[in-house]
């Protein structure tokens, strides 16, 4: 058993430096050999319990958990622990004494600090082969894409069919005069998918380098400014309190939401896709990928990989979508009918690269609080 | 016979919320220097009384007159009038003095003859020096000193007494009433004696007048009630057989 | 009808007075200890993370967060938003109380019950209904979303309750004869009030402001939903800081300043609040409420209706009719949808399981803090003579307080790190959710025990000691059936704080655990029609389970010397 650690960790070690990663070139002492017994999930005589820590609105079916359980002999046990940033960060402060074995759904954002803090005890998963490697963003092996999605700005169909107003086709229609005061945004600072917004604005307008109140991303936000956008708290103030679409209460009829939003407002499923009550502006979409690894420190590695791997298996990921409004990132993976005709996968989502927003993130959103507070 | 100082004539009163009229069609009048003492028995209306008088329980009819003023609907507090609860009502978070200051205080009476006032009414009722007690650390005739001289203070025009020696031990009562009585006709003060105890009513009173059920039923000199009450229930109140 | 005399001192002689001293420490170890162990410790291990990393002490720390324009902007906003807050709902809370206090009116009861609903209810549901009144687009076409205003406002809704159930209580004691005594000697109705009433209810309105700040000075929700991105309170700050991006140090620093103006104040309402209690003969409230005599009384009782209808009934009208207002047109099938699996899923929460958890939970925080607040209560009321107040009971009833005003996350992410060994891996426990309720709930508990518990005539308990009972026997025998009633005020009390809470559960629930708060947050964080229409259904069904356990409560309600 020593021996293969060992073995592991030369191969990492090598790996790792032959990629010439980008990331953490950190050597782990240890790595957990794999798994999968002739692909399939490896079974315990003594039943185990694996904590697995989340993030709020993870959710799985509890029959795709119970089929884990009659499969290996292991129980999964679910805690939940705020949002994504909340979980990551409680995951940071027990480092090598954790609570949980698992830990997922922190995405690009949030990878660097998890590696930098070496949360992470390396698997390399057998089943990561049906993953495109647009995902595999570790090259240590060590956060296994699971899902993704994408935030991107939601209308309100019917407010535009009503006003005779365009819908704005891209960012710069955003912050044009047609839809003045009509945008509802969430602050990055505290809101997931206000600070992939964000992101998007840096992807497509450049001057993450710049430092000054003049950067070219900033300048857009101050003609969105002008333009009368509001920023609010988080996604449910936004959606359901501001946002005057399918379920919404509010009055704007634009919203930063999620890719999968519209399908949810969809009460009847012969509904044709370009009546459905919200629909996406497709170019301001940002990807986020989420990602799950193995605790260091915890006491159950081997069932903690096969979750692992049950996690990239069918069941799981074609659960994701009616789970969670995601994506599943093995790609061969079928998606449920409502999901596959009212959601049009993005195809050229706008993307960072991870060191580069945990090296910037903090200055990002210092620069865009100066201009909004 | 010179007018009454004060009259009642006709009222009517209930409690809020009640069925019945507490007083009915109550007449009473009384002379200046009057003291007429209330007797009755426990929900006689006696209490409701006075409580019409100061303007505490509002009269459905009837006119209430002082000194030859309708003073049906004047508020409270400008009757002028002084009411002696029998629980006393100190007030709690005042000390004696400033208990026996609050009436002046209302009646903006400057600071300078405020304390002298104090000083005076406290020497009169027998507490010079207990200016800066704690009325908590009082006892129970104490506080019934004390309630008499903030009643006193501000020289009403009437005072109305309800069971004032009520709260009091047998022992205490006895050696109160008379300092009670000879104050009274010290300051030649009208009052409105309400009390269960003939004893009482009897040396206080120049005249008395039994109440039953919300009506004064009989007025008369405690000597002709004593020779000629009215019913038999007067007579039992008297302690007659 | 129970007057609270001073017990003549001579009678008790030294040695006794000593081993009532030491009987008295006793009982204020289990509530310190369970605060050393669950609040303290875990703050401490938080803060000496941030501020003495890897066992270096960095306090410069200190003098940049202190010296950040931002950070000055952001203390200097909580603290006198806080005080706005606590002001304002004093202002308009006092003719509710005195309304509840002189008054008799139909369904006067139930609305007594009914006032602790906004208190229990979760800030995010009342947040998004007030906005679809004072929001963008509301109905009033008032858009005070983002400013001070809508802060200030929800704020009053919030504690409301707590200023006129703890001010109403103590005025319905208060001899009317006092205020009659004052107005035949020439008094105005203001001067009244001004003169005689406001000296006797001082002291409670001290009591209830200070928890009325502590609440609005550790503010979370309300002011990231309804005060918009520029207003920042101090626990926003923390949280932040905290979770989003473990900057333990300045988050440290933080949580400090947070104490130590929490501790300051506490020790100011403490003092104030001694320094003016008036011990009065209290009356019992039957003897003294009646129905409203004139047309200003009639008037005054219906301006008062008029406005809770306002700050209360529409934003809760609001999500009521909600939760019945179906893409398909008026009905229930928000409530069906409750039932519906959701295909399984692990976060789908049965209705029935989130009622019988919330109720568990209730049950367990509940016996916790009645268990725990009634050694507190002892501690603090002195145990003998009503007069006595010493200074262990002054700290103790102080360091019960100082949680309510203490960052949840504080609290939250230092569990993580000191329940990390046997024998205390609580990390997750069960166990936690209940204890973290009863922090929350104990100080309420004291506080309605306290006043019951100096009501008793000491002479009683003398009585019994004399007759050769054992300091135990004679609380036993004497006081605790006397407490009998406060104590199950107490406990309803508890139950419903326990019903309610969300900030510290959301860090320690289990999925297979939720909570009804639990359950409408998780509704709400999806999109879709009957994601929105369950959490109001949700929200709905926490407001008739919290009337019901109120109303019940109430019934037990002690004449004369209930708080809150």
């Amino acid at each position: 058993m020593k021996r293969l650690i060992l073995i592991g960790t030369v191969l990492l070690g090598l790996l790792a430096s032959a990629c010439g990663s980008s990331g953490s070139t950190t050597l782990y002492k240890e790595v957990i050999p794999p798994v999968l017994v002739d692909g399939a999930l490896p079974r315990f005589d003594e039943p185990v319990t694996l904590k697995v820590m989340t993030h709020d609105s993870f959710a799985v079916s509890q029959s795709v958990l119970d089929e884990f359980q009659a499969a290996t002999n292991v129980k999964v046990e679910l805690l939940p622990s705020g949002d994504a940033a909340a979980m990551t960060n409680a995951a940071i402060l027990t480092v090598g004494n954790p609570v949980a074995d698992v830990i997922f759904g922190f995405d690009e954002n949030l990878l660097g600090s998890v590696l930098e803090n070496k949360l992470l005890t390396p698997y390399l998963p057998q089943r990561l082969d049906g993953v495109d490697s647009l995902f595999r963003l570790d090259a240590t092996g060590s956060a296994t894409p699971i899902d993704h999605g994408d935030v991107c700005v939601n209308f309100d169909r019917a407010s535009f069919v009503k006003s005779g107003v365009a819908v704005p086709s891209d960012f710069d229609g955003l912050a044009s005069p047609s839809v003045k005061n009509q945008f509802v945004v969430e602050d990055p600072s505290v809101s997931t998918p206000g600070l992939a917004f964000m992101l998007a604005t840096i992807a497509q307008f450049g001057g993450g380098d710049d430092t000054s109140a003049n950067a070219k991303w900033l300048t857009y936000w101050k003609a969105l400014k002008a333009n009368g956008v509001s920023v609010v708290d988080g996604w449910e103030t936004a959606y359901y309190g501001s946002f005057s679409g399918g379920s919404g209460k509010g009055n704007r009829p634009l919203v930063v939401s999620y890719a999968s939003s519209p399908p949810a407002e969809v009460e009847d499923t012969s509904l044709a896709v370009e009546q459905t009550p919200t629909g996406v502006i497709a170019s301001t979409c940002y990807r986020q990928t989420e990602f799950a690894g193995i605790l260091r420190g915890s006491k159950n590695q081997k069932a903690a990989a096969a979750f692992i791997e049950f996690m990239l298996g069918n069941s799981f990921q074609s659960d994701v979508p009616a789970q969670m409004y995601v994506y599943p990132v093995v790609s061969a993976t079928p998606l449920p009918e409502t999901f596959a005709k009212y959601t049009a996968p993005v195809s050229n989502p706008l993307t960072l690269p991870y060191s580069y927003v945990s090296a910037n993130r903090d200055r990002w959103i210092s620069q865009w609080s100066a201009l909004f507070r | 016979m010179s007018p009454p100082f004060l009259s009642l004539s006709n009222v009517n009163a209930r409690h809020p919320g009640a069925e019945s009229d507490v007083l009915r069609d109550l007449s009473l009048s009384i002379g200046q220097g009057e003291v007429v003492g209330v007797l009755g028995s426990s929900g006689s209306g006696k209490t409701s009384l006075l409580r019409v008088i100061a303007g505490l329980l509002p009269v459905i009819s009837g006119a209430v007159v002082l000194n030859g003023v309708d003073i049906t609907t004047v508020a409270t507090h400008q009757r002028g009038i002084g009411l002696m609860f029998q629980e006393h009502a100190l007030f709690p978070h005042l000390d004696v003095a400033d208990n026996v200051a609050f009436g002046l205080r209302m009646n903006h009476v400057a600071k300078v003859d405020r304390s002298a006032r104090v000083a005076e009414v406290l020497d009169l009722v027998g507490l010079g020096g207990f200016g800066s007690r704690d009325v908590s650390s009082l006892s129970g005739g104490e506080r019934q000193r004390v309630a008499l001289a903030r009643t006193l203070a501000p020289s009403p025009r009437l005072i109305l007494l309800d069971e004032p020696m009520g709260s009091l031990d047998r022992v205490l009562r006895d050696r109160l009433l008379p300092e009670l009585a000879e104050l009274i006709d010290q300051l030649g003060l009208t009052a409105l004696y309400v009390t269960h105890d003939r004893t009482e009513a009897f040396e206080l009173a120049d005249r008395i007048a039994v109440m039953d059920r919300g009506s004064v039923i009989q007025i008369a000199t405690p000597a002709d009630l004593d020779a000629a009450p009215a019913s038999d229930h007067v007579a039992a109140l008297l302690g007659h057989r | 009808m129970v007057s609270s005399v001073p017990l003549s001192r001579a009678r008790r002689n030294d040695a006794q007075r000593h081993r009532r001293f030491r009987w008295r420490s006793i009982t204020a170890l289990p509530p310190l200890v369970f605060l050393g162990v669950f609040f303290v410790w875990p703050v401490v291990a938080i803060l000496l993370r941030g501020l003495r990393p890897n066992g270096i002490w960095n306090l410069a720390v200190f003098g940049e967060v202190l010296a950040d324009p931002t950070m000055q902007r952001v203390m200097w906003f909580t603290l006198w938003e806080a005080v706005a807050s606590t002001v304002l709902c004093v202002l308009v809370a006092l003719p509710g109380a005195a309304m509840f206090a002189r008054f008799r009116f139909k369904g006067k009861g139930f609305l007594w019950s009914a006032l602790l609903v906004p208190f229990v209810l979760p800030t995010v549901v009342v947040a998004v209904s007030m906005l679809g009144i004072i929001g963008d687009g509301g109905v009033t076409g008032v858009n005070l979303s983002g400013t001070v205003w809508a802060i200030l406002i929800a704020h009053v809704f919030f504690n409301y309750a707590v200023v006129v159930r703890t001010v109403g209580a103590t005025w319905s004691t208060i001899d009317p004869r006092l205020e009659e005594s004052a107005r035949v000697l020439g008094a105005p109705s203001w001067r009244v009030f001004v003169d005689i009433t406001w000296p006797l209810i001082r002291s409670s309105v001290a009591a209830a402001s200070s928890i009325v700040f502590l609440f609005s000075f550790t503010s979370f929700g309300i002011v990231l939903i309804l005060g918009g991105i520029r207003h920042r309170t101090l626990e926003v700050e923390i949280y932040d800081q905290t979770a989003k991006f473990l900057h333990l140090d300045i988050a440290a620093v933080l949580a400090v300043l947070q104490l130590v103006i929490v501790v300051a104040i506490l020790v100011w309402f403490g003092r104030s609040q001694r320094r003016r209690a008036v011990i009065f003969e209290q009356r019992s409230a039957s003897e003294i409420e009646h129905p409203p005599e004139t047309r200003a009384q009639r008037g005054f009782i219906i301006a008062n209706l008029v406005f809770m209808s306002l700050l209360f009934g529409v934003p809760l009208l609001v999500l009521v009719v909600r939760s019945f207002s179906t893409p398909d047109g008026w009905g229930f099938g928000f409530y069906r949808a409750l039932t519906d699996t959701r295909g399984g899923s692990t976060s789908f929460v049965p209705p029935i399981d989130a009622i019988g958890n919330s109720l568990l939970f209730a049950t367990m925080a509940t016996v916790i803090a009645v268990v725990l607040g009634l050694c507190a209560a002892w501690t603090i009321a002195g145990g003998g003579a009503a007069s006595s107040d010493s200074p262990l009971g002054r700290w103790t009833d102080t360091a019960l307080m100082i949680p309510l005003g203490t960052s949840a996350v504080t609290v939250g992410f230092g569990f993580l790190i000191v329940f990390d060994e046997p024998p205390l891996n609580l990390r997750s426990s069960l166990w936690l959710i209940p204890i973290a309720h009863a922090i929350v709930a104990l100080p309420f508990v004291v506080r309605l025990l306290v006043p019951a518990l100096r009501s008793i005539d000491p002479r009683l308990r003398e009585a019994a000691s004399t007759l050769g009972a054992s300091p135990s026997r004679v609380w036993w025998t004497v006081d605790v059936p006397i407490v009998g009633r406060a104590l199950a005020a107490a406990a309803g009390f508890a139950f419903a704080v326990s019903l309610g809470e969300f900030g510290a559960t959301a860090f320690l629930v289990r999925p297979d655990r939720p909570t009804m708060p639990i359950a409408i947050y998780r509704a709400l964080g999806r999109p879709g029609e009957y994601n929105f229409g369950q959490a109001m259904a949700m929200s709905t069904l926490l407001m008739v389970l919290t009337v019901i356990v109120i109303l019940a409560i109430d019934r037990f309600r002690p004449a004369g010397v209930s708080e809150f």
